[in-house]
């Protein structure tokens, strides 16, 4: 089967796809790997506080008793607080200010303050490439602006998308293995990658179009644009009495909605006569993130914003978060995210490797690049070992282990061996991280969440030894003027 | 059981795919047309047990998933080529290069960015829609208008014709946005 694509299309579209592919290049890398792990992001929040109390089935009256407390601990003013209810993957409750979160007992006191510093790093890297937020938003968001780009160039740069449709032709010519690597995994994931490009681009365009929609059409009132889709803040005036009454609000979502699961609680205007109620609850089979449901302090109900059916717009923006992070249908559909978004990360370092394998010769840039490939996941190990063991911050480490990464695999100038002893350390840091975390932690280290993230971790560890330990093969490997395949 | 059908149509159109791919008994274009077909009916199925929303979800991510899977299985390993030794040399830097490079970045991010954003929110304005549909489709869609706005200024071997139209297509569609 051929698709007929005229020569000079396909030339110019492999032109596009090579200038798009080498302008999004490392960060895109370092976007994908961290996305693909940051769909486990509960998990690993699970996992760097193991020892918090886990439970599904509470009284909901508890968390009246509990924010109050939180307030009265943190002492500084904040406008919200945010209060996770249990739920299967997260069955843990937390209550929240602006300023600081603790862990909630089934009993309702308060457990440990909430402290999941690496998840933060990780996530930052994810959303915001550790830059300024406004700006590491905005860079993201352009990356998957460059990914639409980069799957229309491709699409059309490849005459042979049926014909090649099931090839694979490992080793061989470097280039073809690169190049089958390549299109084989970004053909088939073709619906997910643009899926993740469009959901990803979302999150940083959105304010830059409101501000566009509110200038054209609301005289510049962003607020009113955010008020249509995201529905408007309740007016009220009210003599507070008391705590705000979070429990009489989430029974009585229990009641009017069976169906469906509160997850969390908002506090909005806090202890100012316009406090509301958020209860956010998760809809069976359905993608949005919730809808909510509105009460006044005192738990009386007012509205429901109506994400679960009102207009599709309102219903499609509510789903965005979900479909981004893999976040329904459970753990099935986590792994295969990260099986996808594993091969959109081997799709991006191919896309490099092949841009390499099609120069001449070879320059530092090459021996730069499996230092960065290959030593972002130690730095990531690396990261994680010394905040969740060490409570050392760790985002300078990160990017500290990735530059010596780098400088070490510039000053070997031989990707091969780069690699393999890349490879090594990074499987050696993960079993300290392992160990680390069971010598720290005891017996949480070794259930629930803590336990799976920590096998995950040491499966690795097996792999990149594995890896690690493959023959150089013969010939001089500096000589190659590729980077090994990943 | 409709969950199962979804799988079952979806692994017998990629399964049809690969027949034919490799010419095995079932193979032509007759087959080709069908698994195609039995693939684009995986979704509803998908849907009858699970809903629209996690259906079409499931149904796509389990194609992903199955033609890579068959990827997989039908790699092939050949006998690795010594590559040519080359020594490291100092990176080629090549000024000349830096003004397209420069001016096709111009292009690519702020003009198509400002082009797709102005245009989009102009176009989907223009909807007998909901105010929010309106707004929610033109978020959606200007990641893929400038994705296809980056991949024409960058493919087209006449820089200057896609500058010059995303340039209108910034510029009038915000007068008469803003104005």
């Amino acid at each position: 089967m051929k698709l007929a694509l005229s020569p000079a299309l396909v030339k110019q579209s492999l032109a596009s796809h090579s200038w798009l592919g080498l302008l999004a290049g490392a960060l895109m890398y370092l976007v994908c790997l961290s996305g693909t792990l940051a769909v486990f992001y509960l998990e690993f929040e699970r996992w760097e506080q193991p020892a918090a109390e886990e439970y599904l089935d509470y009284d909901p009256a508890v968390f009246d008793g509990a924010y109050a407390e939180a307030l009265a601990r943190d002492g500084e003013p904040t406008e919200h607080v945010y209060i996770g209810l249990p739920r299967a993957d997260m069955p843990r409750a937390t209550v929240a200010t602006d300023n600081v979160g603790w862990f909630v007992n089934r009993d309702g006191s308060l457990g440990e303050p909430v402290a999941h510093d690496w998840t933060h790093i990780l996530l930052h890297l994810h959303l915001y490439l550790h830059l300024p937020e406004a700006w590491g938003m905005i860079v993201v968001s352009l990356l998957g602006v460059l990914l639409c780009g980069l799957i229309v160039s491709g699409l059309l740069a490849h005459p042979r998308l049926f014909k090649d449709a099931f090839s694979l032709r490992l080793r061989g010519s470097k280039r073809m293995e690169q190049v089958d690597i390549h299109n084989r995994l970004s053909v088939w994931g073709t619906p997910f990658h643009l899926m993740i490009a469009v959901t990803g681009a979302y999150f940083g365009l959105a304010a830059l179009i409101t501000l566009v929609i509110a200038k054209s059409f609301y005289g510049g009132d962003t607020d009113a644009v955010v008020a249509e889709i995201f529905g408007g803040e309740p007016r009220l005036e009210q003599q507070l009495q008391g705590p705000a009454a979070v429990g009489s609000a989430v029974n009585q979502v229990r009641a009017m909605a069976p169906q469906v699961t509160p997850f969390y609680v908002t506090l909005e205007a806090v202890d100012t006569p316009q406090q509301f109620m958020l209860v956010g609850a998760e809809y069976p089979r359905r993608l949005i993130y919730a809808d909510q449901f509105r009460f006044d302090s005192a738990g009386h109900y007012l509205d429901r914003v109506g994400f679960a059916d009102g207009e599709a717009g309102k219903q499609a923006i509510f789903s965005v978060y979900r479909l981004h992070f893999g976040h329904f249908g459970g753990l099935p559909v986590k792994i295969a995210y990260v099986v996808l978004g594993l091969a959109l990360t081997v799709v991006s370092v191919s896309g490099i490797n092949i841009w390499f394998a099609r120069r001449k010769g070879r320059d530092a840039l090459n021996s730069l690049w499996t230092g960065f490939v290959w030593g972002s996941p130690l730095a990531l190990a690396a990261s994680a070992f010394v905040q969740v063991i060490l409570n050392v911050p760790a985002t300078a480490v990160f990017w500290g282990v990735l530059l010596a990464a780098c400088g070490f695999s510039r000053v070997l100038d031989e990707d091969r061996r780069a690699r393999r002893h890349l490879l090594w350390a990074g499987a050696a840091v993960m079993l300290a991280l392992v160990v680390g975390h069971a010598l720290k932690f005891g017996a949480a280290a070794l259930s629930g969440a803590a336990l799976w993230v920590n096998l995950s971790v040491l499966a690795t560890a097996v792999i990149f030894a594995l890896a690690a330990l493959r023959p150089l093969g013969p010939g001089r490997v500096a000589a190659s003027a590729v980077p090994d395949p990943i | 059981m409709y969950a199962w059908l979804g799988v079952v149509l979806g692994a017998s159109g990629v399964l049809g795919l690969y027949s034919s791919w490799r010419r095995l008994a079932l193979s032509g274009g007759r087959v080709v047309a069908l698994s195609w077909l039995l693939i684009a009916a995986s979704p509803w199925a998908w849907s009858r047990a699970w809903g629209a929303e996690f259906g079409i979800s499931f149904a796509l991510i389990a194609l992903s998933l199955l033609g890579g899977l068959l990827v997989l299985f039908n790699f092939e390993v050949r006998e690795r080529k010594q590559s040519r030794p080359a020594s490291t040399q100092a990176v080629a830097v090549d000024p000349r290069s830096w003004g397209r490079h420069l001016f096709l970045f111009f292009v690519v991010v702020p003009l198509a960015g400002a082009a797709s954003i102005f245009s989009t929110v102009l176009l989907c304005g223009l909807l007998p829609w909901h105010p929010t549909d309106k707004m929610v489709l033109a978020v959606l869609l200007v990641p893929v208008v400038w994705g296809l706005a980056a991949y024409w200024a960058c493919a087209d071997t006449r820089p200057a014709r896609p500058a010059a139209a995303l340039l209108c297509a910034a510029t009038l569609p915000a007068l008469m946005l803003l104005l």
